[in-house]
C-alpha cells in the first residue's frame, strides 16, 4: 500500500515555505530530502516546513530533519516547524524535537520567530 | 467496472460485426479465393506454357507488400521433388494469373519456335480479350535464342490505363510471363503509386529503424555498464546475437522479411524474431527504469517465466474480450456512411493464401510499433514534456497516423483511414489505461484470431485453428486467473520481477537474511533475569526479516538489574547494524559505570560519533534496585513506559523529558536527560515498549495507541509477567486481525511480586 505524499513549495518573506501532504515514512522520506536538499543547494536556508496536511511522520521522515539541520544552522538559516496536528506533534515530541527546533502554532507565527531568532539558540 | 466494460466491449463488437460483417465483406477490390484453388490454376496455366508441375510441392506466398492503393500480389512456388527447380505463379487479388516463371534450367525445346511460345503464353493470358491487343513488339534479349514479345492494349477506350502482356521466350520455351497494368502511356514502367501512403510509410519505417536502434543501443550499453548475474548476461548474449540479426532484417524492412524464404517457407521466422524483440523492450525498459513498471509488471512475469498472477489472467481475458471490437472498428467506418468510397481493407489476406493461416494472422509489424509507442514514445514524452495538453498534441496525431498506417483497416479517401485510425488508437489507449501492456498485446493478437474466424469462417479447413488458438487464449487467461498469486504491491515480485527469474538467487539471499535473523534473535537475551520478588517477560518481533528493535538486561556494579528497550530509525539491515552497535555500547559503558544519567550520555557520545546524520536511536532505560523496590528511568526521546499502580489503581505514562540517542552531541542533550524514580510496590507493573506496539495499525487505518496499551496493562493485573505479557501482545495482534505489523514490536513487562 503506497501512501500518498506531496510537497507543495512556495516563499513568504524571503522564507522558504515548504508544505507537506500525506504521510512521510521510509518510502516517502527520499522526496521531501530531496526537496530540502534543492532548497539548500539554491541557498535557500531559511526554510518553514509547513505540516498542517501531513498525517504520519515515521522515523525515518524525522531522520531528513536531522539529517539538514547542522548544515543549514552552521550556513546561518534554520528550519521551524510549524501547524502540526497533534498526534505528529506527539512524534516530535517524545522524541525530544521540541528542544531542537522551533515548532510553532502556525505559518504566521514561524515568520514572526524568523524575526525574532533566525537561529534557534541552543 | 472494468470487468463490466470489457463484457459489455465484447457484446459490442460481436453485435457489430454480425451486423456489418456480411454488408461489407468482401470488400469490393478483393475476391477471395482459397489457397487451393490458386495452386491449381497454376497447375493448369503450367501445363499451357509446356511444364507439367503436378506432383511438385506448392507454397503460397502471400505480397502485402504494397499497401493502400497497389493490389494485393500472391504467389505460388512449385519446388520440383529434388529439390532443384521451381516455378512461379503469381496471381493479383482477384484470382487473375499475372506472372509466371519458369525453372532456371528447364530442358528441351517445347513449342516450335520463341514466336509459337509466345503466342501460346499470350492467349492462355488474354483468352477471349486476345483481339484487342495490338501484334506484339519482339525485341532481342541478352543471350542468343533469347526473345522477348509485348503485346499491348489500351484497358478502355479513351482511358489512359494501359495493359500489357510480356512473354520472354528463350530456345522456344516459355520463361517468364507478365500482365501489367500502367497508369500512362509512356514506355516507361510505372512506379506503382503510393499517394498519400508514401509519406506515412517512409515515416513509419523510419521511426520504427530508429526506434529499434535506439532500444538495441540502450541495451547494449545497459549489458555493457550494469553487474547483473552472469547467468542472466549468458541469456541476453544469446538473445542479442539473434535480436543483431533481426536488426539487419529490420532494416531491409519488414516487406521484404515476409519474403525471405527460408526452406521456401516464411512462416515462423517474423513471429521469432517479433517474440526476441518483445523480450527486448522488456529487458531495456527494466533496465532504465529502476522502478517497477506496473503496465510492463504482467509482461515482464511472462517473459521472464515468472510465476503466473491474477493479473496476467486479467490482461489476457481483458484483451481478448476487446478484440471483436478492435476488429469491427474497420466495418463500422466503412459502413457508418459518413465516409463515402472508405471500404475494408483485407490486411489479412494472407490468411486465405498462406500455407499456415495461424501464423499469418499475427501482423508483426503492429505488435512491435505497440511496443514502440506505448514503451517508448509514451513514456518519453511523459518524461521530456510537462505539459499534459502538448504532450496529447503530440500524441493525438503521432497515434492516429500509426494506427492508420500499421492497422490498415480502411482504405478510401484519407478521412475515413485517419478516423479509423483515430479510433483504433482509443481503443488500444482505453485497454493500455485500464489493464498493460499484456493486455494491449493480447489484444492484437486476439484481434488477428477473430478476424481469421471471419475470413475463414466462410469455407476453409483452417478454421478450426482459429478456434483452437481463442479457447487456448481463453484457457489461458482462466487458468493464471484461477491458479495465479496475488502480487501484492511491495512483494518481490512486484517490485524485482529480475529477481523472479532466478528464483535460486532469491532463495539464497533469503536464506542469508534467515541466518543473520537468527544471529539478531541469538543477541537478545536468551533468559529472563532472575530477580527475587519480581518476574519479567519480553520479545522482539521483527517486522522485516532483521529489525532495529532492541531489548536487554544488564547486570550493573552496583548490584542494580538494567532494564532497556531501543528502537532504531528506519527498517531492515541499516536498522539491525546500528541495533547491534546500541547493545555493544550499552553493554561496555555499564562495565565502568552504575549512574544512569552518565551511561545514556556515553552512549549517545559514542553514537553520535558513529551514526551518519540521518540515523538515530531512542531508548527506555531503567534501573531496578530489587530491594528498594526504586526503578530509575530515562526515556531518551522513547515512547513513555506504562506504570501501572495496582494498590492505588492507577496507570500512568512516565515521560521525563529527553532527546533521542545520536541526534546531537551537544550539552543539549545532557539539559534535556530527566531521570525519574519510581517507587515500586506489590503488584505494580512498568511496561516498555517500542512504537511497533502502539503504531500497530489496523486496515482501518486505526493505531493501537497508548489508551488500549493503557487498559491492555490493566487488564493483567493479576498475571505474573510472562502471562501479562502475553495477554498485552495478544490483544495487539487481535486489534491487527491479520495485518501484517509494519514495523517491529518490542514488548518488556516488569511485574512486581512472584
Amino acid at each position: 500500500m503506497a501512501n500518498p505524499f506531496s510537497i507543495h513549495k512556495s516563499t513568504e518573506q524571503g522564507l522558504s515555505i515548504l508544505a507537506l501532504e500525506g504521510y512521510l515514512d521510509a518510502h516517502t522520506a527520499p522526496e521531501f530530502e530531496k526537496a530540502v536538499e534543492s532548497e539548500f543547494q539554491a541557498g535557500h536556508i531559511k526554510l518553514v516546513v509547513e505540516c498542517s496536511r501531513l498525517s504520519y511522520i515515521s522515523s525515518a521522515g524525522l531522520g531528513v530533519f536531522m539529517s539538514f539541520i547542522e548544515e543549514i544552522r552552521e550556513a546561518g538559516g534554520d528550519i521551524k516547524i510549524c501547524a502540526l496536528a497533534p498526534k505528529v506533534f506527539q512524534v516530535f515530541d517524545i522524541l525530544g524535537f521540541s528542544a531542537l527546533f522551533d515548532i510553532v502554532p502556525d505559518l504566521p507565527a514561524a515568520v514572526q520567530r524568523y524575526q525574532e531568532a533566525p537561529v534557534k539558540e541552543t | 467496472m472494468k470487468r463490466q466494460a470489457a463484457a459489455l466491449a465484447a457484446v459490442a463488437g460481436i453485435v457489430m460485426l454480425a451486423v456489418w460483417f456480411g454488408k461489407y465483406w468482401p470488400p469490393s477490390h478483393w475476391t477471395v479465393v482459397p489457397r487451393v484453388q490458386l495452386i491449381e490454376k497454376g497447375r493448369q496455366a503450367a501445363a499451357h506454357f509446356g511444364l507439367d508441375v503436378g506432383g511438385w510441392k506448392a507454397y503460397a506466398v502471400a505480397t502485402v507488400a504494397k499497401q493502400g492503393t497497389a493490389p494485393l500480389s500472391l504467389r505460388i512456388t512449385y519446388v520440383a521433388h529434388d529439390g532443384e527447380q521451381a516455378a512461379e505463379a503469381g496471381f493479383d487479388s482477384s484470382g487473375a494469373l499475372i506472372y509466371w516463371r519458369a525453372p532456371d534450367d528447364q530442358k528441351g525445346p517445347k513449342f516450335e519456335s520463341n514466336e509459337a511460345a509466345a503466342r501460346a503464353a499470350f492467349q492462355y493470358m488474354a483468352g477471349a480479350e486476345a483481339a484487342r491487343y495490338q501484334s506484339p513488339r519482339r525485341s532481342a534479349g541478352d543471350e542468343e535464342h533469347e526473345d522477348e514479345y509485348e503485346f499491348r492494349r489500351m484497358a478502355q477506350p479513351g482511358s489512359s490505363l494501359r495493359e500489357r502482356i510480356t512473354v520472354k521466350t528463350k530456345d522456344a520455351a516459355v520463361e517468364r510471363v507478365q500482365r501489367r497494368t500502367s497508369a500512362s502511356l509512356s514506355d516507361e514502367d510505372d512506379d506503382d503509386d503510393e499517394g498519400y501512403w508514401g509519406f506515412f510509410a517512409v515515416l513509419s519505417g523510419v521511426m520504427q529503424t530508429a526506434g529499434f536502434v535506439v532500444v538495441l543501443g540502450v541495451f547494449i550499453l545497459w549489458v555493457a555498464r550494469k553487474s547483473i548475474s552472469r547467468r542472466f548476461q549468458l541469456r541476453l548474449a544469446g538473445g542479442a546475437f539473434l535480436i543483431m540479426m533481426a536488426a539487419l532484417l529490420f532494416g531491409s524492412g519488414w516487406d521484404k522479411l515476409h519474403s525471405v524464404h527460408l526452406g521456401h517457407d516464411t512462416v515462423g521466422v517474423p513471429q521469432f524474431f517479433t517474440a526476441l524483440t518483445i523480450l527486448l523492450y522488456v529487458a531495456v525498459g527494466r533496465g532504465i527504469s529502476a522502478k517497477a513498471r506496473p503496465k510492463w509488471m504482467s509482461l515482464e512475469q511472462l517473459c521472464l517465466l515468472a510465476p503466473v498472477s491474477k493479473a496476467m489472467g486479467e490482461s489476457i481475458a481483458a484483451g481478448m474480450l476487446f478484440s471483436p471490437l478492435l476488429v469491427s472498428i474497420p466495418f463500422l467506418i466503412a459502413g457508418c456512411g459518413l465516409f463515402p468510397g472508405s471500404s475494408v481493407w483485407p490486411q489479412k489476406a494472407a490468411l486465405l493464401y498462406g500455407r499456415s493461416p495461424l501464423w499469418e494472422s499475427g501482423e508483426m509489424k503492429v505488435f512491435l510499433g505497440l511496443l514502440w509507442f506505448f514503451g517508448f514514445v509514451v513514456p518519453g514524452l511523459e518524461r521530456l514534456i510537462r505539459f499534459v495538453w502538448l504532450r496529447w498534441l503530440i500524441l493525438l496525431p503521432l497515434g492516429t497516423v500509426f494506427c492508420a498506417h500499421v492497422w490498415r483497416g480502411v482504405s478510401g479517401p484519407i478521412d475515413g483511414a485517419l478516423t479509423a485510425g483515430l479510433v483504433t488508437l482509443a481503443l488500444f489507449w482505453f485497454v493500455w489505461a485500464w489493464f498493460d501492456m499484456l493486455a494491449v498485446l493480447t489484444l492484437q493478437l486476439a484481434g488477428g484470431f477473430v478476424t481469421g474466424l471471419l475470413i475463414l469462417g466462410q469455407k476453409h479447413e483452417s478454421i478450426w485453428s482459429f478456434v483452437l488458438a481463442l479457447i487456448a487464449l481463453a484457457g489461458a487467461a482462466f487458468w493464471c486467473y484461477r491458479r495465479g498469486q496475488e502480487v501484492a504491491e511491495g512483494d518481490p515480485l512486484a517490485t524485482n520481477p529480475m529477481l523472479t527469474g532466478f528464483r535460486a538467487e532469491r532463495e539464497k539471499l533469503l536464506a542469508e537474511f534467515s541466518v543473520a535473523r537468527r544471529a539478531q534473535q541469538d543477541m537478545l537475551p536468551r533468559a529472563m533475569p532472575e530477580i527475587p520478588g519480581y518476574s519479567i517477560a519480553a520479545s522482539c518481533t521483527p517486522s522485516l526479516e532483521v529489525g532495529g528493535d532492541l531489548y536487554d538486561f544488564l547486570k550493573l556494579q552496583d548490584g542494580r538489574v538494567g532494564i532497556g528497550v531501543a528502537d532504531v530509525s528506519g527498517k531492515g539491515v541499516p536498522a539491525a547494524l546500528y541495533m547491534t552497535l546500541t547493545k555493544g555500547l550499552l553493554s561496555s559503558v555499564t562495565r565502568n559505570s552504575s549512574e544512569l544519567g552518565p551511561v545514556v550520555e556515553e552512549v549517545n557520545r559514542h553514537l553520535h560519533g558513529v551514526t551518519r546524520k540521518k540515523v538515530f536511536v531512542t531508548m527506555a532505560l531503567g534501573f531496578l534496585d530489587a530491594k528498594k523496590r526504586v526503578l530509575e528511568c530515562v526515556r531518551a526521546g522513547h515512547n513513555p513506559m506504562v506504570w501501572r499502580q495496582k494498590d492505588k489503581g492507577l496507570t500512568t505514562l512516565v515521560t521525563p523529558g529527553g532527546l533521542g540517542l545520536g541526534i546531537t552531541a551537544s550539552k543539549v542533550f545532557g539539559a534535556q536527560l530527566k531521570v525519574e524514580e519510581l517507587a515500586l510496590s506489590e503488584g505494580d507493573a512498568v511496561v516498555f515498549y517500542s512504537d511497533g506496539i502502539t503504531e500497530a495499525m489496523n486496515r482501518s487505518l486505526e493505531q493501537f495507541g497508548e489508551q488500549r496499551l493503557m487498559e491492555a496493562v490493566e487488564r493483567t493485573d493479576n498475571l505474573a509477567a510472562p502471562a501479562a505479557h502475553d495477554s498485552i501482545l495478544g490483544e495487539v495482534r487481535s486489534f491487527l486481525d491479520g495485518v501484517h505489523p509494519q514495523d517491529d514490536m518490542t514488548l518488556v513487562v516488569l511485574r512486581v511480586g512472584g
